[in-house]
């Protein structure tokens, strides 16, 4: 374990606990708590949804799908920029104009509160959720190949932190928490890119052709650095990895909360330009030198394989193994750190939306009816916090080892054919009714569910069937056209029924 | 959708254009990807540059526009 790493893990730990420490006495109210009381400027709140936004799969996952599956990554990568284009061009000055805490906020202005509030609710726990466990169980693994700790003591400490962050800090402390680990992640990602160009002395040419080189030496099923076809994706699955991705991530409870802790929709507008600016450059610097270059000096180099011939630790660490050959131990170590960093961002975005649809929407809303105290709600949102840190930890231990890209794949899929849909139509469609989005949210959340059962990832993978009953692994496109066909289909029948 | 601006709109449409280039090129037309454009750059990697400037050229001509209409 390298002395430099582990200075640099417990000064990120140091420094976000005394965040949340000077947060925390900064927060009073339910509004302080969800969202910072408003008071967050719009390049501040722009940051911490790059932060929010970029998980260890952003720095970790995609630099290793590149190495393994090369040019099919762009997918991953573009979907970013696209889904933050509709954050901007489509959805920014609603969320202000209509929203206070939560998304939830704006779709009972037209429909009916209470069915509404819970079913929102449970969408965007599960959604919440599931992402949460994938980024614990991420989590677990990287500490524990990082630094030598065991994968159940990795998987509680991130969880401690989490818990501690949301529920003494609450937004404040959550969105300063953000706004470091996205500047350590540009800082860091930048001067990865210049290392690697340093190393091959500045010659990006010669990147490409060693990485050409070993690339076809290495027995990948596509010889060509720039060929697609990596991940074996048809029309349908294309279509449908890209649309899940991109509405996936713009019906995100954690990202579309965001947009309520800035004053105004000018503040909001800035927020989605800075992060998007902020996430379209890590990309091209991951797409265009940080994977190339792990190609070119990690790929057949046996000082980085293990004794089966795989990289070190899994594929997920060939940014980090970069980082030790352009940077050395010290540079490994800061790289090590923000990963970590980047972790703790993301989860304390994810508890703390987990939180409110539970306080703001399930509590305050159904169970009180608007009565709730404000300390109240938000002494319910600190107990769900901590009810939300031990089922991760069960949840972390219990799918240790899974693969969970599929499981990211899953908890965006959800968002993608429940919350993206129920917001749309609620934003721009004034013939939406309570029960076109009640019978089109069921079946956008239990579409995915079972499509996902049935697919290879489960039904083979884990189930051990030899065929899959459902023949794609991406089931996104089709749960959101299942979703939006019922949600308009029966909002236009319940219309004429009213009507008539 | 009728309350979105003229620019708005054109955005939005270039923006999923270069997004559904890439996702349809990927399965459809793998070999033109790869081709070479000038000086290795393949019309891919211009497909994901442009997937990745452009919206962020959009979105700041955007907001630019937006306070120029509100001074």
């Amino acid at each position: 374990m390298s002395v430099v790493a582990v200075s640099c893990f417990v000064i990120v730990i140091l420094v976000t606990l005394i965040i949340t420490y000077f947060a925390a006495r900064q927060t009073q109210s339910a509004a302080d708590f969800y969202v910072a009381g408003g008071r967050i400027t719009g390049t501040q709140n722009g940051l911490a949804i790059a932060g929010d936004f970029m998980s260890a799969a952003t720095l970790l996952g995609t630099t290793a799908m590149i190495f393994t599956s090369g040019y099919d990554t762009a997918i991953y990568l573009a979907s970013a920029p696209i889904a933050f284009t509709i954050f901007l061009f489509l959805m920014t000055d609603k969320l202000r104009e209509m929203g206070h805490f939560t998304f939830v906020d704006i779709l009972v202005i037209k429909l009916d509160e209470r069915p509404i509030r819970i079913l929102a609710a449970i969408t965007a726990l599960v959604s919440a959720l599931m992402y949460l466990m994938v980024q614990v169980v991420g989590a677990g693994a990287l500490i524990q190949i990082l630094f030598n700790i065991d994968y159940t003591f990795a998987v509680i400490l991130v969880s401690v932190l989490m818990v501690t962050y949301v529920s003494v800090g609450g937004m404040l402390a959550t969105t300063w928490v953000q706004i470091t680990k996205a500047i350590l992640l540009l800082g860091g990602i930048t001067l990865l890119g210049l290392l690697t160009l340093a190393h091959f002395d500045f010659d990006f040419g010669a990147i490409y052709v060693l990485a050409q080189e070993k690339n076809a030496l290495s027995g990948n099923a596509v010889d060509n650095l720039m060929l697609p076809g990596g991940l074996d994706l048809d029309t349908w699955a294309s279509l449908s990895l890209g649309f899940g991705l991109v509405f996936g991530l713009v019906g995100s409870p954690h990202l579309l909360m965001r947009f309520f802790t800035v004053p105004d929709a000018k503040a909001a507008r800035t927020s989605a330009a800075v992060a998007m600016t902020a996430v379209a450059y890590v990309g091209l610097v991951i797409f265009f030198i940080v994977g190339v270059a792990a190609i070119a000096l990690l790929k057949l180099e046996p000082s980085f394989l293990d004794e089966t011939g795989q990289i070190a630790g899994g594929t997920n660490m060939v940014a980090v193994h970069l980082a030790r050959v352009v940077g050395g131990d010290i540079f490994y170590g800061i790289m090590s750190a923000v990963a970590f960093a980047t972790i703790l961002a993301v989860v304390a975005g994810l508890t703390l939306a987990s939180a409110s649809a539970v306080s703001h929407d399930l509590y305050a809303s159904v169970i009180k009816k608007g009565q709730a105290t404000e300390q109240d709600e938000v002494r319910v949102s600190r107990i769900t916090t901590v009810v939300v840190g031990i089922i991760v930890i069960f949840l972390g231990l219990a799918f240790e080892g899974q693969n969970v890209a599929y499981l990211v794949s899953l908890a965006l899929a959800v968002a993608a054919s429940t919350n993206f849909p129920l917001l749309i139509l609620a934003m721009y469609w004034s013939g939406f009714r309570t029960s076109g989005a009640i019978a089109g949210g069921i079946v956008g959340l239990f579409t995915t569910i079972v499509l996902m059962i049935l697919g290879p990832a489960v039904w083979v993978g884990i189930l051990g069937y030899s065929e899959p009953v459902f023949d794609s692994a991406y089931p996104a496109l089709y749960a959101m056209i299942a979703a939006f066909s019922v949600m308009i289909g029966v909002s236009i029948l319940s219309g004429r029924n009213s009507a008539a | 959708m009728g309350e979105l601006s003229s620019f708005a709109k054109m955005a939005l449409a270039v923006c999923f254009a270069l997004f559904l280039a890439l996702l349809l090129g990927i399965p459809l037309f793998p070999g033109w990807m790869a081709e070479s454009v000038f000086a290795g750059i393949t019309w891919g990697h211009l497909i994901m540059i442009g997937v990745h400037v452009i919206p962020v050229g959009l979105a700041w001509s955007y907001i630019l526009k937006r306070e120029d209409e509100a001074a």
